[in-house]
């Protein structure tokens, strides 16, 4: 007891042995929200085995596997076409986010069921990351990292968790994962065709593109 | 809804990490007692009733049948120490949580402020008016 304290902190000796020896704590740990993500990245089945390094975490080359990428109906790659500036512009692969997110959605299930396990640290995970949406990067590089304020889940009323938060929980894991780690992958990613991946004049790209339209359509 | 876990925890946290108390002239001028005297205290008299204890079992002046209870007494007394300094070390283990980079400031805030106190922290002193028993 002291200036610190409302009123004195007691901790009885058996009750903590008691919450010990059930695997628990007095104060909820966060889960290493990052090392879970990445290792959840290698799981998920949009990459290669040989995309996975040594230490078990994704190649900085890693890229999503072909067959999550938008195609045309003659076979080519849809390219989303990104203005580079002064007039030149570079295809870039357009991705099926639909059918990522089919994929990966029964791992996230699984991951968040795992982490269900221990619903004080589930809480933990959603008031330090889960329930802003902010990165372990963006926590780095703040003063103080950000917390959940007033959307945060409070231990003593919250726990065990109801059904409606279980499920909330999920989906915005599911949002976490997709926005911090997966999408990085499905984005701004080049051409795995070498001559797609070259720079051009955008003018011609979109006369190009108009004269494709048109003889696909049988309009000249 | 004001959070008050939030708030103190978040306090607390800048109190320790600003190092602002060795800026403190009225403090670095002064003396601090952090010698809370834990086991000290708790096994105040326990040399006495120890002694008793023992000399009823020799001297055959027990209350119960075949000295069974002032037996168990004596174990209970002699496996204390240990039982203590496991609990405390549980205790100080637990408290350690509190210092992890991503500690959950919604956790009670008590805990942050208790282990301010145990690893003895400038400004959680018998001085500064804390007590632990």
């Amino acid at each position: 007891m002291g200036p610190a304290f409302e009123n004195p902190l007691v901790i009885n000796n058996s009750s903590l042995a008691a919450i010990l020896k059930a695997n628990t704590s007095l104060i909820a740990s966060t889960p290493d929200i990052n090392k879970d993500m990445l290792r959840l990245l290698t799981e998920i089945g949009l990459f290669s085995p040989d995309m996975v390094g040594e230490d078990g975490e994704l190649s900085a080359t890693a890229k999503i596997s072909e067959e999550y990428v938008m195609m045309n109906p003659d076979g080519s790659f849809d390219y989303e076409i990104v203005d580079i500036g002064n007039g030149k512009g570079r295809n870039v692969l357009k991705y099926d986010l639909n059918k990522i997110e089919k994929k990966v959605t029964p791992f996230i299930n699984a991951e968040v069921a795992g982490l269900m396990d221990s619903e004080q640290e589930a809480v933990a995970a959603w008031n330090v990351y889960i329930s802003k949406d902010t990165s372990v990067e963006e926590d780095a590089q703040m003063a103080q990292d950000a917390n959940a304020g007033a959307s945060s889940w409070s231990y003593e009323e919250d726990l065990p968790l109801q059904q409606d938060k279980k499920v909330l929980f999920e989906s915005k894991y599911k949002e976490y994962f997709m926005n911090n780690y997966l999408l990085k992958f499905a984005s701004n990613q080049t051409p795995t065709v070498k001559e797609d991946a070259a720079v051009f004049d955008l003018a011609e790209a979109k006369k190009a593109k108009a004269q494709k339209f048109l003889d696909d359509n049988d309009l000249n | 809804m004001e959070n008050k876990n939030l708030l103190q925890n978040l306090y607390l946290k800048q109190f320790n990490q600003s190092n602002a108390i060795a800026y403190s002239e009225e403090f670095v001028s002064s003396t601090s007692d952090y010698n809370f005297q834990l086991l000290d205290n708790a096994y105040r008299n326990t040399g006495k009733i120890y002694a008793k204890i023992k000399i009823a079992i020799e001297t055959n002046k027990c209350t119960s049948e075949h000295c069974a209870l002032e037996l168990a007494q004596l174990k209970q007394l002699e496996q204390a120490p240990q039982v203590s300094l496991d609990f405390l070390s549980s205790i100080v283990s637990e408290l350690s949580t509190t210092e992890e980079p991503t500690f959950d400031l919604n956790n009670n805030y008590k805990y942050t402020a208790a282990n301010s106190l145990m690893s003895g922290r400038p400004g959680f002193s018998k001085t500064d008016g804390y007590v632990l028993i």
